[in-house]
């Protein structure tokens, strides 16, 4: 019976957001309902790796086409869990839950009738998260990263005003994103005949690496570089991520762009298992380079914005070439540092937009002069905003000194020193990020106007919030030996 | 059988697939664009369904008269083209039509806000603005 | 813009032909594609579930589980686009039923010719939409093209008489809990696998339930199960969509 949690993982969100679209906009009701069958997924999500944990990599055939004989293709589609896998699904419905949570205070303001929509698409985002996590077929993932897709495109468009173009621009970098990675399977399928990852990492080790492969592997890796907001391609993000409702953003910031990044590792590590290191060595060094010039486009686009949330959504630009750098390293402390650096900056990301509902609802603005007195209406947040600075900063015991020193010491080994200075760069630029907004929230007091001294209890709870995601993070850190030794090394194969 | 003539239907598919490309990167108008962009996705669907050809193949159904004339032959795989691409592509070409009818909804509501579709006049709107 | 444009096309569409290259020739009888996992399902899949179309057998058996995510996406799509598009419901869409017909009525010129001629072909199409999905294990059909037949089907309706005509008789608290209820038969169907103790989707769990019918058949009558969900959503959906569209989402006024 504990092999069919991996099925339940993804379909009780599933299910969840077919009956909330059912359900009347009531908020206290949608509250509850949602929250509980969070807590329930979260609840399915930790026994889903318990399993695996006890019990070793857990593959789960869908309609019951098992492999007969053992050594046969796999007619059906093909869910595996290992553990990394399972640490994944884990961290996307606790990220999934805080978000909802964060997020039930700015549905008065920004959701109204349109919440058994909002939410159904909300679940359904889940859902396909957590399909593209445990999915061991390359075309389910596609199908996976489309219903994401198409449910991102639902949750920032309503956002309304400018929301909408920056959707438009969204649906069309993100189609072309998905066709290329479809074009890189059906290159796949062609040379191979198969579908199934593991199938299709047999099959392809047994070939010579005919330039089709090489295309193949170009192709989904451009597609899915579209999908991950590097810097040349990354002009979408930034303006979606800031003008979709706050409550949208808590969820989909801190996973998106991650998960397309898990899938690149799935890519690199499990279908073409041994090869890139081997023969694509020039090409690893001009991706590294593409990352290392990411991290620093990303750092000074943030700097120049004075939107919060804007500030914060370039930064995921930024971030998004740490973990595509590591990736590429062709060094496994870089694929290590990475994945634990995916995790860490799903934690983070999370907080800043969780940071940017307590500062909206404290203060009623979001750019960088409304944060002015902010450390008198809500000091939670401030120590939030702090906390989380010295993360993306990395300030020892955090996880973010964690993650970059395994980045660092696998771009050192490899030898990409140009990826180590862009590092130390951009923790350079985030310092002076993070300092411009905590001075002029802790040292610009406002004078209290008269009749104004009311705190706003949504902002003090969201800034507790995020005070306590922001501490997860220096508790991730402080276990992120066990974390990269138990869940991260050995799922790493390079 | 010449090289050119075994592998000409490909070049099909990536004319198409430049097509829709570029339409979908320089067109300013956003519905020329979201055209170009299923135009692009099409050359796709092309591809994949001439995976499937086999020469001198039927289509992946089998002839089938009900039972009443007792059990059918067992079929031969080279009778039958390959139906897997088929079954791929059905599932693209809802994703196609489910993107568009997004996109639409969206053109839609940026075209009330702006009053235009044209994406120059939209940004020199939001510029001015 | 536009130089960047032909760039990028040029450059992917080099790149493609130049792999193209290394393609098998088209339609060899020998090429990866057709050889490996294609002579398996079309050599086995008919004494397996009892469905002739390979297609659907395929489809809706094998890779079931992505074609449940198919009907999700429709689903999400319709969803999505009633977030972006659909109005709250305000005072004057209440009385939409009774006296907003009769006003669209008066107001807008009729066409006897072109009513009529809807009206004829309506019971027809729906006839059709429905043997489409029957029939699909037998012929070309299925779910998704039965749910866009019998979408049109509303549609036509739609553009021959007027949009409140039709929503008078179709109604949004109608057709959207139905576009829930499609996908729900879909997972439900699974869901009930599980809980008989095979794996999701497993429709051979199902035969706890019908005793007297052979493995194969069983999978074939579940085929038609999770197919009937799914026409019943892409239908709905597709007229959903279509209101939405045509009245700018307050579905008084179309085309």
């Amino acid at each position: 019976m504990s092999d069919q949690l991996i099925i339940l993982v993804i379909v009780w969100p599933l299910l969840t957001g077919v009956v909330t679209s059912l359900l009347p906009a009531n908020k206290r009701l949608m509250t509850l309902w949602g929250s509980l069958n969070l807590v329930a997924l979260n609840g399915l999500a930790a026994a889903l790796l318990l399993r695996v944990v006890s019990q070793g990599t857990l593959i789960y055939t869908v309609s019951g086409w098992n492999r007969d004989p053992a050594d046969a293709l796999s007619l059906g589609i093909e869910l595996k869990a290992n553990i990394f896998c399972g640490f994944l699904s884990c961290l996307i419905a606790a990220v999934a839950l805080v978000g909802f949570l964060g997020g039930v205070c700015t549905w008065d303001r920004q959701v109204g009738h349109r919440l058994p929509h909002f939410l159904a698409l909300f679940f359904l985002l889940v859902a396909a998260f957590q399909g593209l996590c445990l999915s061991n077929d390359a075309f389910n993932l596609y199908v996976m990263l489309e219903i994401s897709s198409l449910a991102t495109y639902g949750l920032i468009a309503f956002g309304g005003g400018r929301a909408y173009l920056a959707t438009f621009h969204y649906i069309v970098m993100g189609t072309i994103g998905a066709s290329f990675y479809l074009i890189g399977v059906g290159y796949l399928y062609i040379k191979t005949g198969t579908l199934n990852i593991t199938d299709l990492a047999d099959s392809i080790a047994s070939q010579q690496l005919s330039k089709a492969f090489v295309l193949a592997l170009a192709f989904l890796v451009t597609g899915l570089l579209l999908k991950m907001a590097v810097f040349p391609l990354h002009f979408w993000l930034p303006n979606a991520y800031t003008y979709a409702p706050d409550a949208t953003s808590v969820l989909v910031a801190p996973l998106s762009t991650k998960l397309a990044v898990f899938l690149m590792f799935r890519i690199l590590d499990d279908l073409f298992i041994g090869v890139i290191p081997k023969s694509l060595v020039s090409w690893s060094w001009a991706v590294v380079f593409l990352a290392s010039f990411g991290i620093l486009a990303g750092t000074s686009l943030s700097l120049a914005q004075r939107d919060l949330k804007k500030i914060f959504s370039c930064l995921i630009v930024a971030e998004a070439g740490y973990m595509l750098g590591g990736l590429w390293l062709s060094d496994s402390r870089g694929t290590i540092g990475a994945l634990f650096h995916l995790v860490n900056d799903a934690v983070a990301t999370l907080a800043l937009f969780l940071v940017v509902i307590a500062v909206q609802q404290s203060v009623g603005g979001r750019n960088l002069h409304d944060v002015k007195g902010l450390f008198q209406r809500s000091p939670l947040t401030v120590l939030a905003l702090i906390l989380v600075s010295f993360n993306l900063i990395g300030v020892p015991p955090s996880a973010g000194f964690f993650s970059k020193a395994t980045l660092l010491t696998g771009a050192v080994a490899s030898g990409h020193y140009q990826f180590v200075v862009a590092l130390l760069l951009a923790s350079l630029g985030n310092l002076v990020i993070f300092f411009r907004i905590i001075e002029v929230a802790y040292f610009n007091p406002i004078v209290a106007e008269e009749g104004e001294s009311a705190l706003s209890l949504d902002g003090q709870r969201a800034g507790a919030l995020a005070a306590a995601v922001a501490a997860s993070l220096y508790l991730i850190g402080l276990s992120s030996y066990n974390i990269m030794e138990t869940f991260i090394k050995p799922v790493v194969s390079l | 059988m010449s090289f050119f003539e075994s592998h000409f239907i490909y070049g099909f598919f990536v004319a198409l697939l430049m097509i829709g490309l570029y339409g979908a990167i320089a067109k300013v108008n956003l519905v020329k664009k979201l055209i170009g962009l299923s135009i692009f996705q099409t050359a796709i669907i092309l591809f994949y369904v001439s995976i499937g050809k086999k020469d001198g193949a039927d289509i992946p159904i089998l002839p089938y008269d009900h039972g009443h004339s007792g059990h059918m032959l067992a079929p031969m795989a080279e009778q039958y083209i390959n139906p897997v691409p088929h079954v791929l592509m059905l599932t693209a070409i809802v994703v196609g039509v489910a993107t568009v009818g997004v996109a639409l909804a969206v053109i839609q509501r940026i075209y009330a806000e702006y009053g235009t579709v044209e994406e120059d006049l939209i940004l020199e709107k939001i510029a001015n603005s | 813009m536009r130089g960047l444009a032909i760039l990028c096309a040029i450059v992917v569409g080099g790149i493609l032909l130049w792999g193209s290259t290394d393609f098998p020739a088209w339609g060899r009888l020998d090429s990866p594609a057709s050889v490996n996992l294609s002579d398996q399902y079309i050599e086995h899949a008919f004494e397996e579930t009892h469905v002739p179309n390979l297609v659907s057998a395929i489809l809706a058996d094998y890779r079931n589980y992505d074609t449940m995510f198919e009907t999700t996406v429709v689903f999400t799509a319709c969803t999505a686009i009633f977030l972006i598009l659909r109005l709250p419901l305000g005072p004057l869409a209440r009385h939409r039923n009774t006296t907003h017909v009769q006003a669209a009525r008066q107001r807008l010129p009729r066409d006897p010719i072109l009513e009529m001629a809807c009206r004829v072909l309506f019971p027809p199409t729906h006839l059709f939409g429905l043997y489409v999905l029957t029939h699909g294990h037998y012929s070309p059909g299925g779910g998704f093209q039965a749910g866009v037949i019998l979408g049109a089907s509303f549609i036509l309706l739609a553009i021959g008489f007027d949009l409140r005509a039709i929503l008078a008789r179709f109604p949004e608290g109608l057709f959207v809990p139905m576009t829930a209820l499609g996908v729900l038969l879909y997972i439900g169907t699974g869901v009930l696998c599980l809980v008989l103790g095979g794996n999701f989707l497993d429709y051979e769990a199902l035969r706890v339930l019908a005793p007297g019918i052979s493995k194969e058949m069983i999978r074939s009558h579940g085929i038609l199960i999770v197919e009937s969900g799914v026409t019943l959503t892409v239908g709905s959906v597709i007229f959903a969509i279509y209101a939405n569209l045509v009245s700018r989402g307050n579905q008084m006024e179309g085309l």
